[in-house]
């Protein structure tokens, strides 16, 4: 597919793409619907208003306008919801992006792909941009499906409430595919690359999980932007947001070292 | 200019052999074959020389791009093709989406007729995990030469292919050569070597051990035959017939009366046959022989794993 007039970099940068998202999109839709459909389920059966915390921040505010069939939305409905989203796809894209990169390298397909005149920061750089694409889209498409399904019922809601509780931990995201990216370069097995990353992602979620006293929570990049806290009004300043995206950006330097000078075979 | 320059170079795997002191040049329009047998470092060549693997020493410039730039590298492959030993493609992907996706980043013109002439354009829509070995192995080499370079790379690209296949691809190559692509054959075969190559280089445990013209090669190594007879027979009965005697086995050897014969013959078949029907056979097998048998023969020396020579 020929990308008009632009630039040879740029119409190979959105070609290896579009390759990428090809394969994953499926499965992208996949939890995008499941989420979509989790939420509407979720605001279907939530009956108890007294549940409903007070919160300060102005996010919480307009979730605390959201209605369910019966009564106000409870809180802990979005606190849950939003963590299992954010430990989902987190998993999701860490295992996807470490394992496509580890069989790639294993089984010849990137040796390959490099026979185009293509670097191999390209490559990498293709893969990071289609699972951002990849869950900003999913971000989308979960308030498309969730809007929708409330439409035929008796929920109101505030569709960009509904964003900001998905798009919340992006920063966090975009850390879990550096972070398997760095293990999809290290090995050439695929799935013991997924698992790694899975199980990675996983224990930095629960170290961020920790009590704020706990030394070791420092360790965690949630420790300094926690998605799920900001939905109860914590404030986020720009210095927190720099944390996990700092992280990112060295894990991905790492990566491209490690990619660069490995030796396919 | 030449398509290849490469200047000692050495590439090993920790404590592992890969190739040591290798120089090669490939001139404009030329064809150079690399002929060695398994684990003779063909693969390592072939991929140092494409940039997929890191030389430890040594100065190679294909295309005129130094290898050493790694923008240099990039560049360097809008003119040069590779074909690798294994070609691997996401085998859920029809021939004609590896393809197209090829010629984007390729910015490809030849991606149209080059199935058609390869004779896999009725497959084209089909996963490629339905592909056989010569449907692969014939997409793998549209997609090396799909952009039209001047000097086109190929790992072992007759593996795994029938007698019609090979032929089908020595015309290919033949056809591409004539039209000015260069071309750096790396092969276990000695027909392929001969007959496309201009000049063949031998590669043996990692060291180039020797270069000479194509077409001083034997079109194949002969056949290995051994026979048991009960004949009274001895090296003499085949001095008519052109042979290699094996060396590590003697000739004859006696046991119980009967004699077992080993001998590399490059003649004709049929005058094999004839010679061989005049004594009492037991037993008999013919078979091709390995290359690195055949090589043995001809250079009388094993290269032991640390490059130094072992008189055989």
């Amino acid at each position: 597919m020929v990308f008009g007039s632009r630039p040879v970099e740029v119409n190979s940068l959105l070609e290896l793409t579009r390759q990428s998202l090809r394969s994953w999109g499926t499965e992208q839709a996949g939890i995008a619907l499941g989420f979509g459909g989790l939420l509407a389920v979720l605001f279907m059966i939530g009956t108890d208003p007294s549940q409903l915390r007070g919160v300060a921040a102005p996010l919480g505010e307009r979730l605390a306008s959201n209605t369910t069939r019966s009564g106000p939305l409870p809180v802990y409905v979005p606190d849950l919801y939003q963590f299992g989203w954010t430990a989902v796809v987190g998993v999701y894209v860490a295992t996807r992006v470490a394992s496509a990169t580890a069989r790639d390298i294993g089984d010849g397909t990137v040796e390959l792909l490099l026979t185009a005149p293509i670097s191999r920061m390209r490559v990498l750089r293709a893969r990071l941009f289609a699972m951002v694409l990849g869950f900003v889209g999913m971000t989308v498409f979960v308030g498309l499906v969730f809007g929708g399904l409330s439409a035929l019922t008796e929920i109101t809601v505030d569709l960009m409430v509904v964003w900001m509780i998905h798009a919340l931990p992006i920063p966090f995201f975009l850390l879990c595919v550096v972070l398997g990216l760095f293990i999809g370069t290290t090995t050439n097995r695929g799935r013991l690359a997924g698992a790694v990353s899975g199980l990675l992602v996983l224990c930095v979620f629960a170290v961020g999980q920790l009590s704020t006293g706990s030394p070791l929570k420092r360790i965690s990049p949630l420790h300094y932007y926690d998605p799920v806290a900001i939905l109860h009004g914590t404030s986020v300043t720009p210095e927190q947001l720099v944390v996990p995206i700092a992280v990112a950006v060295v894990v991905a330097g790492l990566s491209r070292l490690r990619f660069n000078r490995l030796d396919l075979s | 200019m030449s398509s290849i320059d490469a200047e000692s170079v050495t590439k090993r795997y920790g404590s592992t052999r890969g190739i040591a002191d290798v120089s090669v040049r490939v001139g404009s329009g030329e064809a150079v074959g690399i002929l060695g047998d398994e684990k003779s470092g063909k693969t390592t060549l072939v991929r140092t020389l494409m940039g997929v693997q890191r030389p430890d020493a040594g100065a190679i410039t294909i295309a005129g791009h130094d290898l050493n730039d790694r923008a240099a590298r990039t560049e360097m492959k809008r003119s040069v093709g590779f074909v690798p030993s294994s070609p691997s493609f996401d085998s859920s992907q029809t021939g004609r989406a590896v393809l197209s996706h090829h010629a984007t980043l390729k910015e490809a013109d030849r991606s149209g007729r080059l199935p058609v002439r390869l004779d896999i354009s009725t497959v084209l829509d089909d996963p490629i995990r339905t592909y056989n070995a010569r449907d692969r192995r014939f997409l793998a080499v549209a997609l090396a030469f799909m952009h039209d370079p001047s000097l086109v790379i190929l790992d072992e690209p007759f593996a795994d292919l029938d007698r019609t296949a090979r032929g089908e691809l020595q015309s290919f190559l033949k056809h591409e050569h004539e039209q000015g692509t260069s071309l750096l054959l790396a092969t276990s075969r000695l027909d392929v070597a001969s007959r496309l190559c201009d000049r063949v280089g031998v590669l043996r445990n990692g060291h180039l051990v020797d270069i000479r013209p194509g077409d001083s090669l034997p079109a194949d190594g002969g056949r290995r035959v051994r026979f048991t007879t009960t004949a009274d027979i001895d090296s003499t009965d085949f001095t008519h017939v052109e042979r290699v005697s094996i060396t590590e086995t003697g000739l004859p050897t006696e046991n119980d009366g009967r004699k077992t014969v080993e001998l590399l013959y490059t003649g004709p078949v049929s005058e094999l046959c004839e010679r061989l029907s005049s004594f009492p056979i037991e037993d008999l097998t013919v078979e091709q022989p390995t290359l690195g048998s055949v090589l043995a023969e001809w250079y009388g020396v094993r290269l032991t794993a640390s490059g130094g020579e072992q008189f055989a």
